[in-house]
């Protein structure tokens, strides 16, 4: 017998294979094979449980003659010396035992659904008579049907369930069934399909006898209300073995008839499609309406093959084996009722894990059993079996010739070993090449056509489909193949979503126009004519209610009276009736013609457009745009959050269902629904749209959870609904974290439910979202991953055991203000515990005041070293101290702290402020000490004493130098103190940025500041006199106050470089404040500041400045991958520079002129195809809107603007834009048109704080900002700037002003992405990073 | 030598940059050095001098020894009181209100708590008073610790 010959139950096989030294048990096979020829006939001529003894007793005597085979062949084997007799009875061995056996084991299979099937047809006289007949046959089948898959077809007579018939059979196709169903039970049409039963699903998994679900997969058409109608119909013929009733087409569950009414809607028979009606002899394609049918059909079947050629081998271990079978039958369930693609993909899933368990099962047996020569033919047959092009085979022939060697060279376990892995190898190999198909096949069925798809859009994805089809599952599959189905699979999701794209386009038209009665415009004049109507209906309908009031009084004293009355009130009633019905039609118009309007807008002018700079996928644009048709209102909300979102294709895919779930009042999965009816219910979906477009990942997903399990009813969780000021917003929610993060025993756990529920109501809860906290949740989401990780938690609990309750009065007074204590309220070590992780939870932003120096490093190490961060917090919580890290002296933690900020994080920031002030201070004065003392050096030549010192001292009297020298400098070192100006010229700096910020030189005994050469000298020389006990009026006194005066002193003490620069000037001290002092208080080490861009010195452009900054930033930080740097602009600010934000990538290059090159195409070409650009009309349109809607609110409820918003309403829509115009072109329109009512306004306020030349100002700016929103992408991140709240943060960016096309710096604030230009003072400085 | 007799002392930096206290017309550059030419100044009688010394070449000028802690406490009150009780923390320009008030009764002049000598000492830039403590016995004396003092928030 050839080597894994194929059993056959036929004895021509066993004559063609049979081993020739075969003598006493060949025959006796033979005969037992003939028994089986025999009865084939009565097997096709029907098959009852008589035949299935017979058949029972030939496939026993077939497998007992097969063991005399096996017998006689063993014992041949041990006699014979022939080496290929020997291997002829080898394989007649392993044939004779279980691929004998699966061959007797599939006739009986095949049986047993004969003798069913029997059973059914015996029954089937049911099938065809009344009801109460129909309701005993189903009742019959009901038990095979929780067993087994059956094809059934349904017949419809009239209207009337009960008259409507099954017909059920495991072989007998559906249509044939159909087909009888007409002529047997009168059905006038039918459809058909698979019917099945879906199980509940415990905690062992699915139990078929529990089966309530009747699940009916169509193969024939649909018919109307299905589900519902089988459910009636089984009611009324008192069917109790299904609760429920699916209808799956296409793989999808689309009626589930759950309702509880039994109200039907009237069938018409007519109109069901005649193809439902047609017979067929059975086999051939299901109906293929949408393209999908056979592309699922194709994967389950391949799901299925893939799941038989799963073999348990004999070798694993029994109990093993148990389990591997009884997974692999559960799979094969799965795979029968798979009702959606995620059902396949878990199914998928589920055969790959089983494949795996497989072979480590394998591994773990085979290893003590196989031989070398068996595993190296085990090899060649895998390898046979699969594409030779799968790359992980190109190794194989080399390591079986290592192998080869090993046995050669005795080391035979070794060469096993080896072929063991590349048995593996190539096990897996196929086992990727499956799973690789299977996937892409099911990426075919999420590609079907969309629905409003024309007939050529649905040739074009078929044609594709097809090709792809045809290259996984053709005849000779290859990788190949499969890298070029990959390849057209990403062009097929390219044409699909285009086309989805524009059949939702033209669905969502042809929704709006059905509703309207034909293609109605929606352009202002035809909206206002609408709304005009609209009036008109109303007014009517105010008439006719007054004239029916006016009915009701009328008299009704007599009888005539009374009939009178009574007419008139009917006929006022009438016609109030019908006023209303007109109102509410005219109502109703005008809002399908705003939902239309809206629409368009957006698909012109807004990012729904293919001409949108800021625009969506194609995806997810079709999905807003069928969003549209749904709910207007929510469809804007989320276009807008997409905007803004980091995925934006989650929130299209996911407002669909939140529309759904809004109008059904956000019901829990008990049904409880949302207090505060609809309206509540759509300000929900609204600020979840845009909580889950700032939150991104998996927040819609997890957003479903929390709502089902009804935690969205839980009034104000966070216990800040009475909050209004964002900061105390902020610290309340991190409190409020921070005290379900800590159990009760202090330890932390990200994962407890405690941690997860109150995450869970930062995130999701009604009154939380309203006012949304995006920055701060994510900032916390942060956090519980960065305590997910076991050496951070172990920290951060040490440090949080190691807090207790403070007794320093500083450490009390923080802990009381951030607990919202009184001044003398104890405090426990919990609530000290609580405090500091409540700031680690808590973002750091910039408060008001300036501490930009110290902020920038606070921000810095939170964001990169939070628990380093939390050390220093907890030093300030238990002992009031801040030690620094550079080693300076402890001082204690600043307490001028506003009630609502978190107090330890501002103590941090103020205390590092004061440190590294502190110490430049020091720094300061003893350099000012020292460069004094250089000057004292000048004292001799400049007083002509021919330098002798002696002289000079004879000279004021005095005998010993050195002493009077020291005396002078420690006058100096002590005398004089350094204080900060934040800038003068824009007072406060209310942002930490100031335009001259720098030390000032401070006269201890009077605080007198030093701002002037003249006041030095009068510092100095008071010192000197002073020092030296000369009076100020002697000639002596006057000859020092000469000398100091004098410009060799002022020279010496002032420095100057080569170039003859003052480059010291004691009253005038360089800018720049003191971020490295600052850096070093909070950090240590040395830091100092490089140049990335020095200032300028040659009145370079914006676009230029822009140019260089990025060049330098790129350049200085090439190949680095620092997060954040400290950056300073010196004397305006500090704060984080990004060096390597993702916006970034694309400018970056590993040399200067590829750096150079990026930039140029990026951004200077990109700003000069902006500002060249023409917008189209309704582009042009809006930004002249904006214009003026921004202008609008500026002078809205003024008095004074009257005049001008009475001008305004006339010229600005009789100049509105009906031509395209470039950015400049508009603005410069709009001003234009805006003259006269600016004009206006200054002549009727005469406030030089609104005059015309500030507005002209204001609205250029605001319509810059709005058009660079709009139209610049990308906007190049290099920043972050301290600014911002939990609400939002605030960003330096890189981006073309759209006006001039020039590269310039704007500050933007996310959300919702607002940009503001930044003056030019910020890029004429000097940009340094300070590390 | 007796206490009186100690030259006037001036604090100062050399031509280098360097602390050096000035004894008379000698210059002495280290603490070691002035300790082994004055060895009274270990001495109870002149601890204030002592203390200044070594708060010289230990912080040269950051902090002022307080040798007459009434008239700090006065200064620093009224240095308090002329302070804009409702502006808020401003970097670089330090307030006593940014911090808070200090037990006077705590701070003394300079004095020896057994062989450690113990002073408080006013950081020049911020106004507040620290607690220095050093050991002193003998000719030998270490290197000061400067501990800020407990603060009370001003409200």
């Amino acid at each position: 017998m050839r080597n894994n010959s194929t059993c056959e139950l036929d004895p021509s096989w066993w004559n063609r294979e049979k081993p020739k030294a075969l003598k006493k048990s060949a025959g006796g096979f033979e005969k037992a094979l003939a028994g089986y020829v025999k009865i084939q006939p009565s097997l096709r001529n029907g098959v009852d449980t008589n035949v299935k003894k017979s058949v029972d007793a030939v496939l026993g005597a077939i497998a007992g003659s097969a063991k005399d085979v096996i017998s006689e062949a063993k014992a041949l084997q041990k006699t014979c010396s022939d080496k290929a007799e020997k291997k002829d009875l080898s394989n007649t061995i392993d044939v004779m035992g279980k691929p004998l056996q699966k061959a007797l084991d599939a006739v009986r299979s095949e049986v047993e659904d004969l003798v069913s099937a029997s059973d059914d047809e015996e029954e089937e006289a049911g099938a065809f008579g009344g009801p109460s007949a129909h309701g005993d046959y189903i009742r019959k089948l009901a038990p095979k049907l929780k067993k087994r898959t059956y094809n059934f077809a349904l017949g419809l007579k009239s209207n009337d369930p009960s008259e409507m018939r099954f017909l059920f059979h495991l072989k007998k196709g559906g249509r044939s069934l159909g087909a009888q169903l007409k002529s047997k039970a009168g059905s006038k049409k039918f459809t058909f399909g698979t019917a099945g039963t879906q199980a509940p699903i415990g905690p062992d998994g699915e139990d078929e006898s529990k089966a309530r679900t009747l699940l009916l997969t169509l193969e024939g058409r649909k018919i109307p209300g299905l589900a519902k109608r089988v459910k009636v119909m089984l009611k009324s013929m008192k069917v109790a073995s299904f609760s429920k009733v699916k209808i799956v087409v296409d793989g999808l569950v689309e009626e589930s008839g759950e309702e509880d009414d039994d109200t039907l809607d009237t069938l018409d028979l007519s109109a069901i499609p005649d193809e439902a009606m047609e017979e067929s002899s059975g086999g051939g394609t299901a109906p293929d309406p949408e393209g999908k049918g056979p592309v699922w059909d194709r994967v389950v079947e391949l799901q299925r093959q893939a799941l038989k050629a799963i073999v348990i081998p004999e070798s694993v271990p029994l109990m093993a084996a148990h389990r591997l079978k009884a997974a692999h039958a559960l799979i094969a369930t799965k795979i029968d009722k798979a009702t959606t693609t995620e059902d396949l993909k878990k199914t998928s899933a589920d055969i790959e894990t089983l494949k795996e368990t497989i072979q480590q099962a394998i591994k773990r047996t085979v290893k003590s059993e196989a031989n070398f020569e068996g595993l190296k033919k085990q090899i060649a047959k895998m390898i046979a079996e699969l594409p030779r092009d799968l790359p992980p085979l190109k190794r194989v022939p080399t390591e079986i010739a290592a192998a080869n060697d090993k046995q050669k060279a005795g080391q035979e376990d070794a060469g096993r070993t080896q072929l063991l892995g590349i048995i593996s190898t190539v096990q897996k190999a196929g086992d990727e090449f499956q799973t690789q198909v299977t996937k892409r096949l099911t990426m075919l069925v999420e590609l079907s056509d969309p629905d409003g798809s024309t007939d050529d859009e649905k040739a074009k994805l078929k044609t594709a489909r097809d090709k792809i089809t045809e290259l996984l599952t053709g005849k000779d599959p290859s990788w190949a193949k499969l890298v070029e189905a990959s390849k057209a699979i990403k062009k097929l999701q390219t044409l699909h979503a285009k086309i989805h794209r524009s059949a939702a386009e033209r669905a969502a038209m042809a929704h709006f126009n059905a509703a309207l009665g034909g293609d109605v415009g929606v352009d202002n004049a035809s909206m206002a004519t609408q709304e005009g109507t609209v009036t008109t209906k109303q007014q009517a309908f105010d008439t006719a209610r007054q004239a029916l009031e006016t009915a009701q009084a009328l008299p009704e004293s007599t009888p005539q009276e009374q009939a009178a009355r009574a007419t008139a009130i009917a006929t006022a009633a009438a016609q109030l009736q019908l006023a209303q019905a007109e109102r509410d039609q005219a109502l109703e118009r005008l809002e399908v013609m705003r939902d239309k309007r809206a629409l368009t807008d957006a698909l012109q002018a807004g990012p729904l457009g293919s001409d949108a700079p800021k625009g969506f996928s194609d995806a997810a644009t079709a999905q807003l745009i069928e969003a549209f048709t749904k709910d207007r209102k929510l469809a804007e909300a989320a276009m807008a959050s997409a905007l803004m979102a980091k995925d934006p294709d989650a929130v299209a895919a996911n407002v669909g269902a939140l529309i759904d779930q809004m109008n059904g009042g956000f019901a829990a999965a008990d049904g409880r629904k949302l207090p505060g009816g609809a309206a509540a219910a759509r300000s929900y979906a609204e600020d979840l749209l845009r909580m889950g477009g700032q939150m991104g990942g998996d927040y819609f997903e997890d957003a479903q959870a929390y709502i089902a399990a009804g935690h969205h009813l839980t009034a104000d969780p966070v216990g800040d609904g009475a909050i209004t000021d964002t900061k105390e917003r902020d610290r309340k929610r991190s409190a409020f974290m921070a005290d379900a993060l800590m159990a009760a025993d202090g330890t932390i756990d990200p994962n407890s439910a405690a941690a997860q529920a109150a995450f869970g109501h930062l995130r999701f809860s009604p009154g939380t979202i309203e006012h949304q906290t995006p920055v701060l949740n994510e900032h916390i989401a942060k956090r519980l991953a960065m305590l997910n990780d076991g050496a951070n938690r172990e920290r951060a609990q040490e440090l949080l055991n190691d807090t207790s309750a403070p007794t320093n009065p500083v450490a009390l007074s923080l802990l009381r203000k951030a607990l919202g204590k009184g001044d003398a309220d104890p405090i426990t070590d919990e609530e000290a515990k609580q405090v500091l992780l409540g700031s680690l939870l808590t973002p750091v932003g910039q408060n008001e005041v300036g501490s930009c120096f110290a902020t920038a490093g606070v921000r810095r190490q939170s964001e990169t070293d939070p628990l380093a961060m939390m050390e220093k917090l907890k030093e300030i919580a238990t002992t009031g101290f801040y030690t620094p890290a550079n080693g300076d002296d402890a001082l204690p933690a600043i307490t001028s702290i506003r009630d609502g900020d978190d107090q330890l994080i501002r103590a941090l920031e103020y205390s590092v402020a004061t440190a590294g002030a502190r110490q430049a201070n020091s720094i300061m004065r003893r350099n000012l000490a020292v460069t004094f003392d250089d000057g004292v050096e000048q004292y001799k030549e400049a007083l002509g004493h021919e330098g002798t010192w002696d002289a000079f001292l004879e000279m004021i009297g005095k005998s010993s130098w050195p002493r009077e020298r020291a005396n002078i400098v420690a006058a100096i070192g002590a005398g004089f103190t350094f204080t900060y100006d934040s800038g003068s010229d824009s007072g406060a700096a209310a942002d930490g940025s100031s335009h001259s910020g720098r030390f000032v030189l401070v006269r201890v005994t009077s605080g007198a500041e030093i701002r002037t050469r003249a006041a030095y000298v009068a510092a100095i020389t008071d010192i000197s006199q002073t020092a030296l006990g000369l009076d100020p009026a002697s000639e002596k006194g006057q000859a020092i106050a000469n000398l100091c005066a004098s410009d060799a002193f002022i020279n010496a003490v002032a420095q100057r470089n080569p170039a003859g620069e003052l480059t010291y000037k004691p009253w005038e001290l360089p800018g720049g404040g003191f971020t490295t002092t600052a850096d070093n208080a909070l950090l240590g080490g040395n830091p100092s500041g490089h140049q990335m861009m020095a200032k300028d010195t040659t009145s370079q452009s914006e676009g230029a400045r822009s140019r260089a900054l990025l060049e330098g930033m790129l350049g200085m930080f090439d190949g680095r991958d620092d997060s954040m740097v400290s950056f300073d602009t010196q004397g305006i600010h500090t704060f984080n520079g990004l060096p390597n934000h993702p916006s970034l990538d694309v400018l970056k290059g590993d040399t200067p002129a590829e750096r150079q090159a990026n930039i140029q195409t990026h951004l200077i070409d990109a700003g000069t195809a902006l500002r060249d650009t023409a917008l189209s009309v309704p582009r042009t349109q809006s930004a002249y809107d904006a214009f003026f809607e921004a202008f609008a609110e500026k002078i809205k409820g003024k008095g004074w603007a009257a005049r001008a918003r009475t001008k305004l309403g006339t010229d600005v829509p009789a100049n509105r834009p009906t031509t395209g115009m470039k950015p400049k072109d508009v603005l410069d329109h709009a001003m234009a048109t805006a003259d006269d009512a600016l004009d206006l306004i200054e002549a009727d306020l005469g406030n030089a704080d609104w005059n015309k030349a500030k507005l002209v100002g204001w609205l250029r700016g605001v319509f810059k900002g709005k058009l660079a929103e709009d139209l610049t992408h990308p906007q190049f991140v290099i920043a972050d700037t301290n600014w911002g709240t939990g609400e939002n943060h605030t960003y330096f960016v890189i981006a073309p002003d759209p006006v001039t096309g020039e590269a310039k710096m704007w500050k933007r604030t996310d959300p919702p992405g607002r940009l503001s230009e930044m003056d030019e003072k910020w890029l004429d400085t000097q940009w340094r990073a300070v590390e | 030598m007796m206490p009186d007799d100690l030259p006037p002392m001036i604090y100062s930096l050399s031509a280098e940059g360097t602390p050096i206290v000035v004894v008379g017309t000698d210059e002495v550059g280290s603490q070691t050095e002035i300790l082994q030419s004055h060895p009274d100044l270990v001495t109870t009688e002149q601890a204030s001098a002592l203390a200044k010394v070594v708060n010289h070449f230990a912080r040269e000028f950051r902090y002022e020894v307080i040798e007459d802690p009434a008239a700090y406490e006065d200064a620093y009150r009224s240095q308090v009181a002329a302070e804009d009780a409702d502006a808020e923390f401003q970097q670089g320009k330090p307030r006593l209100r940014d911090f808070g008030i200090p037990d006077f009764t705590a701070i003394l002049a300079p004095h020896f708590d057994g062989a450690t000598l113990v002073y408080y000492a006013r950081d020049r830039y911020l106004g507040i008073p620290y607690r220095a403590s050093v050991a002193a016995s003998g000719d030998t004396v270490g290197t000061p610790s400067y501990t800020p003092m407990a603060l009370s928030e001003i409200r």
